[in-house]
């Protein structure tokens, strides 16, 4: 066939969409938090009414992966994902532990754990929201994955579904175990 | 129940778009499947019907009576009203259930920013460009069926289909890539609220502006397209062509002036245009209409420039839709991580080389037949606008460049790039100017043929008086870089030469016997509204210069009392008040402006906090005088007590924006004109 100038356009064309449509899946749409890979920031936090023991940053960095989820009685989600949370401090076999954000009063959280069971080895009460601030929490519920040495490796915003439980958090605590 | 109704409809419109693409056009297929096969491409000759009278003749039969002409538009517009009302609704009475609406919205927003928070999101946008393709869809039945009763009308219907399938593509797109009307299975007692960048009246106005620009596109997309296919990129085609670039032209230009006037008053450094990927990928497709503008109205006049017409036809839709790609995906600006509706951009691309790569197929298959027309003179009036066009669009190729260069940089070798102004700066000025300079003598040339000589006698007004500003300006201002006084030497240039044109046409001997104002109507609404146009770039090019070069920035702790000198203006600062908002506290600083110690106003900058995505954002306050613009920001206070204010005066700033609303008027000028003579011709029921 006869070398046309007006085939330039296509050739043109068929490059560029080739070089975007290759690059498809390099930057997933999963944007890292700006914690990813960051230590957890210090904190320390006063138990539930009525129980012992609270939480800090020290119970975060024993060595073993853990859990941390954030959650409040007055978020519906969070009602919502709670029996995949027991499912994954079941099925995960880590330490889950809870940050109960900004309750208007503290007896609210021990209730709702009596209501709906308590999957959490421990529980901190954030009343101010000052720690969940420096977690960066935008939303309840949010839930952290973080390694042995108290680094945040993931963070998932928003309710936990089967199929997040599945795909994502599982594989990814198996994966930071190593 | 009306989110599921509105699903319902989007879904419909899917649906009605394959339903005209396929009745509107047997043809259609038919052509396409000529023009694939190698062996058929040569048996025809343009635009002949050989097609035998099978069952599809019957088909075309039905659809060509107007009646039947319209159902099918009108329908898949009122679906889409249909939908962009059920989600209007759901985000006025904020129905949360709905994450779109929970994403981006939350209860204590104003309700004007609730709506417009409803066109922000992935699938909010999408439907909103769906619902203007689908106004198009109907106007441009109309405008076919109206120009082009007696001809043969293939061609209407061939663009009318190819617009249904757009309308289908789209909608699939948006269906798979953000579908606005899913529900969430638990809903959030209220939403994440909306960004306060976007909680600003104009950047409500300027989307349904911006969308309707890239309808307008998709509407000559569909053109051309069916002009390739029937071999009818001529004279009548351009004619068609001409409602259609000039309102993509103002609707996409609107949408440009009014983000930059929204980044000058949104941040802190005076700027106004910022090279960032959303005002590029709205710059690219304004570029292209431009020449394609131009050489429309070659191909009109001279039946030449077919192949380049068609191109940017097609082109112009390319960049808009690959621009609008660009801003919804994550590749440059990652997408808000606490996201509850999954969004995706792969569908948009996928859509994009579907579409365009048949398109450039069509195009090379077609435009190889079709040939060039007759050709032209080198000095004559449509090599100088084919010129300009083809620089513009080496202007759009140079920030199509600028765009993704970063990009694919990054996937090559890992490493993050950012190309900023000194690049378009130093990339853009050769072309740019140039073409000023070539852009003053088209409106003086003859069409065909015209002597270099005659064009000396016409323009030496001009020259003495653009020569004698550069001259008067860098003598002036001697240590001044070249860039900007050449700039203001050209603009000058396009100014005087405009207006000396319209002057010897205006002053023209009347002949024995014609009124006076013979001459008046001789210039005809086109040519006001091209020389509106250039005027009006002449005097953005100019201001914009200048208030580059005069510009004065002044940076200082001020405590309250303390008096800041900028330009003629004084600024009094008198201290900062705390004040609530509708959703947001601001942090209010009071000063009075003084003009050679006159108070002439008091301006109010303000620093607010929006607490529900706790974001604070900054809004500038703007006096606009004859001379310049003083532009007063605040930020924090530092360690002394005293609060950081950051003053500008940009002289000439004013003419910048006078320059772009003049170019839209003169848009408009040619849009207004051309509607009331439609009207006069096909006669509104005079009763």
């Amino acid at each position: 066939m006869r070398f046309s100038i007006a085939v330039i356009p296509l050739v043109l064309f068929a490059a560029l969409a080739g070089v975007f449509l290759l690059n498809i899946d390099k930057d997933s749409s999963v944007v890292p938090s700006v914690l990813i890979d960051k230590p957890a920031p210090e904190f320390s936090l006063p138990p539930l009414p009525g129980r012992d023991k609270g939480l800090s940053r020290a119970d975060l960095t024993k060595g073993e992966v853990s859990v941390l989820n954030v959650f409040a009685s007055w978020c519906i989600p969070c009602r919502a994902e709670h029996p995949l949370i027991k499912r994954l401090s079941h099925e995960a076999n880590v330490p889950v532990y809870g940050l109960n954000y900004k309750e208007k009063d503290p007896r609210d959280g021990v209730k709702w754990l009596a209501e709906l069971g308590d999957p959490y080895a421990s529980v901190g009460m954030d009343l101010s929201g000052r720690t969940g601030i420096d977690f960066g929490v935008y939303g309840v519920p949010e839930t952290f994955i973080i390694d042995g040495n108290g680094q945040i490796r993931y963070k998932h915003v928003g309710p936990v579904t089967v199929e997040v439980l599945e795909k994502v958090l599982l594989p990814k605590i198996e994966e930071i175990k190593g | 129940m009306l989110a599921e109704l509105g699903h319902f409809a989007l879904l419909l419109m899917v649906v009605t778009g394959i339903g005209q693409a396929v009745l509107f056009s047997p043809l259609w297929l038919h052509s396409s499947l000529r023009m694939l096969s190698p062996q058929g491409t040569k048996a025809t000759p343009a635009g002949t019907p050989d097609f035998p009278d099978d069952e599809t003749a019957d088909h075309v039969g039905t659809v060509a009576k107007p009646s039947n002409l319209y159902l099918l538009p009108t329908t898949i517009l009122l679906l889409g009203l249909l939908a962009e009302a059920a989600l209007l609704n759901a985000f006025i009475v904020s129905d949360f259930t709905l994450p779109i609406v929970s994403d981006v919205s939350h209860s204590s927003t104003p309700l004007l920013y609730r709506i417009g928070a409803a066109f922000t999101p992935d699938g909010g946008a999408m439907l909103l460009w769906l619902v203007a393709l689908s106004l198009i869809n109907l106007l441009m039945a109309f405008q076919l069926h109206k120009d082009r009763e007696t001809s043969d009308d293939r061609f209407g219907r061939n663009a009318l289909s190819i617009l249904g399938l757009l309308i289908a593509i789209l909608g699939v797109v948006t269906l798979i890539d953000a579908d606005p009307f899913l529900r969430a299975s638990v809903a959030p007692l209220d939403g994440r609220g909306m960004s306060p960048q976007s909680q600003d009246l104009l950047k409500v106005l300027r989307e349904p502006f911006l969308y309707l620009g890239l309808a307008g596109l998709a509407g000559i997309f569909a053109l051309t397209l069916a002009g390739l296919l029937e071999h009818k990129i001529d004279r009548q085609f351009a004619e068609t062509m001409r409602s259609w670039t000039i309102a993509s032209w103002v609707c996409l230009g609107t949408a440009i002036a009014i983000n930059a006037y929204r980044s000058y008053s949104e941040q802190a450094w005076g700027g106004w245009w910022y090279w960032d990927t959303s005002e590029n990928s709205l710059l690219l497709p304004w570029l292209l209409t431009t020449a394609l503008l131009h050489c429309r109205a070659v191909l009109e006049k001279t039946a030449t420039l077919r192949g380049w017409t068609a191109f940017l036809g097609i082109t112009a839709l390319a960049v808009g839709w690959f621009g609008m790609y660009l801003t919804r995906s994550d590749l440059f600006a990652p997408l808000p991580e606490t996201q509850l509706l999954p969004s995706d951009s792969t569908g948009l691309l996928i859509g994009f080389c579907i579409v365009f790569g048949l398109a450039y197929y069509l195009f090379w298959r077609s435009v190889d037949q079709m040939g060039d027309g007759r050709s032209f003179e080198v000095i004559s009036r449509e090599s100088a606008m084919f010129l300009n066009s083809v620089m513009l669009s080496l202007i759009g190729a140079v920030v199509l460049i600028g765009t993704i260069y970063p990009l694919v940089l990054k996937w090559i070798t890992g490493e993050p790039i950012t190309v900023g102004a000194p690049f378009y700066v130093d990339v853009l000025i050769p072309i740019v100017l140039p073409m000023l300079f070539l852009m003053a003598f088209a409106p003086a040339l003859r069409w065909r043929q015209d002597e270099i000589w005659m064009i000396g006698r016409r323009m030496k007004l001009a020259a003495i008086l653009s020569l004698i500003t550069v001259l008067f300006v860098s003598i002036r201002f001697i240590d001044l870089s070249p860039a900007p006084l050449i700039g203001i030497g050209l603009a000058g240039w396009v100014l005087t030469a405009s207006l000396s044109d319209l002057w010897a046409r205006l002053w023209r001997h009347p002949e024995h016997g014609e009124s006076k104002y013979r001459n008046l109507q001789l210039l005809g609404p086109r040519y006001v509204s091209m020389t509106l146009a250039h005027i009006g770039l002449a005097v953005l090019i100019a201001g914009g210069s200048a208030s580059s070069i005069w510009e004065e920035q002044v940076v200082i702790s001020a405590r309250a009392g303390q008096s800041i000198q900028a330009g003629p203006y004084n600024l009094q600062y008198e201290g900062v008040s705390l004040l609530a908002g509708e959703n947001y506290a601001t942090r209010q600083a009071t000063f009075i402006l003084y003009r050679h110690s006159l108070p002439v106003a008091e301006l109010f900058p303000e620093i607010r906090y929006y607490p529900i995505r706790g974001v604070e954002t900054r809004e500038a306050d703007i006096w606009h005088g004859r001379d310049g613009d003083l532009h007063v920001s605040i930020g924090d206070r530092d360690d002394d007590g005293g609060r950081v204010v950051t003053v500008h005066y940009l002289p000439m700033m004013p003419w910048v924006w006078g320059g772009m609303l003049l170019m839209l008027i003169g848009g408009c000028f040619s849009i207004l004109t051309r509607v009331i003579l439609r009207l006069k011709k096909f006669g509104v029921p005079a009763s």
